[in-house]
């Protein structure tokens, strides 16, 4: 795993992000973006009740293939263009001091959470990720009652290697400055 | 206070069993707002005979009997017991409960008298500990000097433990840094400002049918003759309603008044220090500290109604309040006239004159888009169906009428940046003024939509513990800049 530098400047600001800080995720995210789409042919329901309803006299399997069609055209049409842009944009960046996600096709979005205000982290697996081998680690703040900071798409191993990473990482921070200051 | 045994043996109290009435009072209080979410059915057996027969006839003995028993089991499971350095608790009927709090992880503690434990010269204390869970404990019944002991003990050692400016370690008996007091006849003006009860006449609406028929029968019942009688004109009937509808208003004011005097009578603000602490109340006295360090969030609200009578009312969040979702559990100072205000935006070293900054044209757009395509789409709708010209003018006033507000909104909504605060201000009618501390900053999110990509824009979304802010429609750079700015700003604590 990549940790970029962010020593502390004389500055009172960190450098700013650039796009190649980000770490993509695992790329079995795109099959789980993909998969994840697949609930909209539900859509076809309500239509092939429409046509159904409808004064044209259809053959069942015929009507089933044409409410079928367009949910399928949408799936399709993002499968093949959001999917791999969420995935292209999906990333994350561990700093010195923090760590940055990025996420969003449409509407991007990057979230950002300083070491010190890390309460404690959680790896977690839906049914669709532990199929794909991919974990989410979930970082909380004291902020609000959810977590503030999802990074999906990650390999299991690599997920925990991660929160390790951080843990330990959050631990040395804090005796350090513990150390500091005790230190007059 | 009882020292555990040498032996380190827990000793476990029972309270005192007039807690068994706060027991019973809190249960009539769970029913009442469960109550809520079963209006439904409420209203069913209401309407329906049979039922409404029953429950008149067996309603209120089984709720008194299943009260009052309840109460007594909790009274029976309730124990608690004090060790020097922690509170332990036992507590549950069904579902038991042990509870452990460090007295160095305690936020707040508050202790109340309520007014039936008066005479008993017993309190109720309540400790809200840290951390996003952010449970409390309350512990009811016990002997005032105990509780206060206790409180005492739980923020000595509090401080203690976050022991970053010793000498301002509080002392409750010296001389106050700051004091502010609110005379009645501003705790009045609260009660008229926040008019809860105003609020619920919207909520009852869809039950409007069934409560004019009631009110009829009461009407009829209070014999105003009058009213219904054939002596009067369609004018003076009206009259006569509008009459009744405006004592009906009075009184729900002067409940509310009654209520705000409860809370806040004899308000008196101090300040030790950093220590800010209130006592106010008239039936029940609630003493509530916070220390400037501990601030997530400054609120500052302008209703409509304070707006005409120049007042406005401060809330601050601490940390954990959000977790409960209580705004009750936040520090409250109720009415501020201009002078107070100032004075206490000195005292919680909010900016004095703000740099408030207007928002890019395209925060109004979200707003004013959605108000015309809805108002459109109704037009057609009702075009299609064929409604007359008067029913068209439905929506096309909500057109306007809805514009008009995106407008306003836009116009009035405002940010800043200090060094020490973030700010926004909104508001159409009344006005909210909400501060958020930059040290205090958990986590920043800058999210940026497709159309704000375009334009070179980004909306910057500051979290803390006390809530969130939201600074629309930045310039890229400058929301970019601002993040780094604040995240270094909550790393510093670590890195210096």
């Amino acid at each position: 795993m990549t940790v970029h530098e962010n020593p502390v400047l004389p500055s009172d600001r960190f450098p700013p992000l650039s796009e190649t800080d980000y770490t993509r995720v695992a790329p079995a995210y795109v099959t789980q973006l993909r998969l994840s789409l697949l609930p909209m042919l539900l859509f076809s329901v309500p239509l092939w009740w429409i046509l159904f309803q409808g004064p044209w006299s259809l053959t069942l399997p015929l009507l089933t293939l044409l409410a079928l069609v367009p949910p399928m055209l949408l799936v399709v049409l993002l499968a093949l263009i959001w999917a791999p842009r969420r995935y292209r944009l999906t990333g994350y960046c561990l700093r010195q001091h923090d760590l940055h996600l990025r996420t969003g096709a449409l509407w991007q979005s990057t979230t950002s959470v300083t070491f010190s205000r890390i309460q404690h982290l959680e790896v977690t697996q839906g049914p669709l990720e532990r199929l794909l081998g991919l974990a989410r680690l979930l970082v909380y703040t004291a902020g609000g009652s959810g977590q503030d900071l999802a990074i999906p798409g990650l390999q299991r191993a690599h997920a925990d290697q991660l929160r390790l990473y951080v843990l330990e990482h959050l631990n040395q921070t804090r005796t350090m400055s513990r150390v500091d200051e005790d230190s007059p | 206070m009882s020292e555990p045994a040498a032996a380190g043996e827990t000793q476990w109290q029972r309270v005192s069993p007039v807690a068994i009435l706060f027991f019973a009072l809190r249960g009539m209080r769970r029913l009442i707002s469960e109550a809520i979410s079963l209006t439904p059915l409420l209203v069913v057996v209401i309407i329906n005979e049979s039922l409404r027969e029953l429950a008149l006839n067996y309603g209120l003995v089984l709720a008194v009997a299943a009260l009052s028993g309840g109460a007594l089991l909790w009274y029976l499971t309730f124990r608690y017991a004090v060790e020097p350095d922690r509170i332990l608790l036992r507590q549950g009927v069904l579902r038991r409960r042990a509870l452990t709090l460090d007295f160095k992880r305690v936020q707040q503690a508050d202790v109340q008298v309520p007014w039936y434990y008066r005479p008993f010269g017993l309190a109720m204390l309540s400790l809200d500990s840290a951390g996003a869970s952010g449970q409390t404990v309350h512990i009811s019944g016990i002997r005032l000097d105990a509780a206060e002991a206790l409180r005492e003990r739980a923020l000595t050692q509090r401080d203690q433990a976050t022991a970053d400016r010793p000498d301002l370690a509080k002392d409750s008996t010296a001389e106050a840094d700051y004091v502010m007091t609110l005379p009645a006849s501003e705790v009045v003006r609260y009660g008229l400002m926040h008019n809860t009860l105003l609020v619920i006449l919207p909520v009852l609406a869809p039950f409007s049918e069934v409560l004019i028929r009631r009110l009829e029968t009461v009407l009829s019942w209070l014999a105003p003759d009058w009213i219904a009688s054939d002596a009067l004109s369609g004018g003076q009937r009206i009259t006569a309603i509008l009459a009744l509808l405006l004592a009906v208003l009075l009184a729900l004011v002067l409940v509310s008044v009654v209520l705000g005097l409860m809370r806040y009578y004899g308000y008196r603000l101090e300040r030790h220090g950093e220590h800010f602490r209130y006592r106010a109340g008239l039936t029940t006295v609630l003493t509530r500290s916070v220390r400037l360090s501990r601030v997530q969030m400054v609120t500052l609200r302008l209703s409509w109604v304070g707006r005409l009578l120049q007042r406005q009312s401060m809330l601050i969040n601490k940390a954990g309040d959000i977790a409960t979702g209580q705004d009750k559990e936040s520090f409250v100072v109720p009415v501020l006239d201009a002078k107070r205000a100032d004075a206490m935006c000195k005292e919680f070293e909010l900016p004095e004159a703000p740099p408030w900054q207007t928002t890019h044209v395209g925060v109004l757009f979200p707003g004013l888009i959605s108000w015309l395509v809805l108002s459109s789409l109704l037009l057609v709708v009702l075009f299609i169906v064929g409604a007359s010209a008067v029913a068209l003018l439905v929506p096309a006033g909500l057109m306007v009428l809805g514009s008009a507000w995106s407008l306003l909104a836009w116009r009035r909504l405002r940010l800043c940046r200090t060094p020490e605060w973030l700010g926004v201000r909104q508001g159409v009618v009344g006005r909210t003024t909400r501060w958020l501390p930059a040290a205090r900053v958990q986590s920043v999110t800058l999210k940026q939509p497709l159309w704000q990509r375009r334009l070179g824009r980004a909306s910057l979304e500051v979290r803390a513990a006390g809530g969130r802010l939201t600074l629309p429609w930045l310039t890229v750079e400058l929301a970019e800049q601002w993040r780094d700015e604040l995240l270094y700003r909550a790393a510093r604590g670590d890195m210096l």
